[in-house]
């Protein structure tokens, strides 16, 4: 136990002896800094930045000074390339670029509104036999017209079908009594031998005959 | 469910006059008997975009079963596309074939091939009424005069004359066969 004793009387020893250094280093600084306030303040500077450049062989480059600037000033200082980012892009709406008008869904009742009104129109429901009956006169009307078109057009567009027919049967008459010519001459040519024959298959022999009588006469001079 | 608004009574009107003629007024203004009185008269009621050809009385009734119980009331004429056009039913041919314009007449040969869902051809019609457009709402009936359906013309009247045997003269737009064909979904919505 005497021994524990001694070592805890020896480190207490030290404690007090370390903080007595301290509090007369304390003194001696502040004795200094005394001193230093009185006398010129250039000679003790240099030396110490003289020690302390001796020391260490570093130089410290001077502190950035902060310049504070009044919120919404401009900075003379500031680059113009920042501006010219920071300035507002301008906002072209869809009518300046042409784009084509998106498809909107308009409620019935909303397009049944008159324009401008700002109100949409109600549903009228229809439950008694007056409306009832103009509604269905309305649509009668509108079907009858509709079918009535459809008819007239139907007789016209029969008309011109049947024209077409006559017109079709006449030609298909005319080109089949042509051939009926045909044939008739093939059949006749055989009797009359060499006689020319027109398109129609009519003999022209007699004619053939002429023009050789004809060939044959002669002026003779004297 | 609630009466028909004026556009959905101009369309359904429109769909209906396809079909029928000036005596399409009967469906709304039916002649009174003695001792009818305004609540027997018939009115359009629009159901889950179905609407239904209905008696007043009944409807007035029908006011009293929640909206999700009520199944179908009178008889479905048709419904409503989402588009706002209207589709007619094969269930609407009781109330348009009494009223049709333009009729045609099917040989007992041809109602089997129209009971199943084709085209009516030139063969198997029996009669048909003269001067019909094409594309016209037609009632297709047997030759005993039962309805059996409705369609719209390929043709006219004198084009289908002239057309081969085989050619379609109506194409199909609902016939009684869909009662069983589409049993399963023709009166759930």
């Amino acid at each position: 136990m005497p021994s524990t004793e001694i070592l805890y009387i020896r480190s207490k020893i030290a404690c007090t002896v370390m903080a007595v250094k301290t509090s007369v280093k304390k003194s001696q600084t502040s004795t200094s800094r005394s001193s230093k306030s009185g006398s010129s303040s250039s000679a003790p500077r240099r030396s110490k930045t003289t020690s302390s450049s001796s020391s260490h062989k570093i130089t410290r480059r001077p502190a950035a000074k902060q310049v504070r600037t009044k919120p919404g000033h401009h900075n003379p200082t500031a680059s113009t390339t920042a501006a010219s980012q920071r300035k507002k892009r301008r906002i072209y709406t869809d009518a300046e670029l042409d784009l084509p008008a998106l498809n909107t869904i308009t409620p019935a009742s909303a397009a049944a509104a008159p324009r401008g009104s700002g109100k949409k129109k109600n549903k009228i429901y229809i439950d008694d036999r007056e409306s009832m009956m103009t509604i269905m006169a309305l649509v009668t009307a509108e079907k009858e017209g509709q079918i009535e078109s459809k008819m007239v057009r139907m007789r016209r567009m029969e008309e011109i079908r049947d024209a077409r027919r006559v017109e079709a049967e006449k030609k298909e008459e005319e080109r089949r009594k042509r051939l009926e010519g045909v044939k008739k001459g093939l059949k006749g040519g055989r009797k009359v031998a060499g006689g020319e024959r027109d398109y129609d298959g009519e003999v022209k022999g007699e004619e053939r005959n002429d023009t050789k009588k004809l060939a044959k006469k002669r002026v003779a001079f004297a | 469910m609630r009466a028909l608004t004026d556009v959905e009574t101009q369309t359904l009107f429109s769909k209906l006059a396809n079909y029928t003629g000036r005596s399409l007024n009967q469906l709304i203004a039916p002649t009174m008997s003695n001792g009818e009185t305004d609540e027997d008269r018939y009115v359009f009621r629009l159901h889950e975009s179905r609407v239904y050809y209905v008696r007043l009385s009944l409807a007035n009734l029908a006011t009293s079963i929640a909206r999700e119980n009520l199944l179908s009331l009178g008889t479905c004429l048709g419904k409503f596309t989402k588009t706002g056009k209207f589709r007619l039913h094969i269930t609407a041919l009781d109330v348009i074939a009494p009223h049709a314009r333009y009729k045609i007449w099917v040989k007992p040969n041809g109602e089997m091939p129209f009971l199943y869902g084709g085209n009516i051809v030139k063969a198997h019609v029996g009669r048909w009424s003269e001067d019909c457009p094409e594309h016209q709402g037609v009632v297709v009936l047997g030759m005993d005069d039962t309805p059996l359906g409705f369609g719209v013309t390929a043709r006219s009247t004198a084009e289908a004359r002239k057309m081969d045997p085989t050619g379609i003269v109506t194409f199909r737009q609902g016939d009684v066969g869909e009662y069983l064909r589409d049993e399963d979904t023709l009166f759930v919505t």
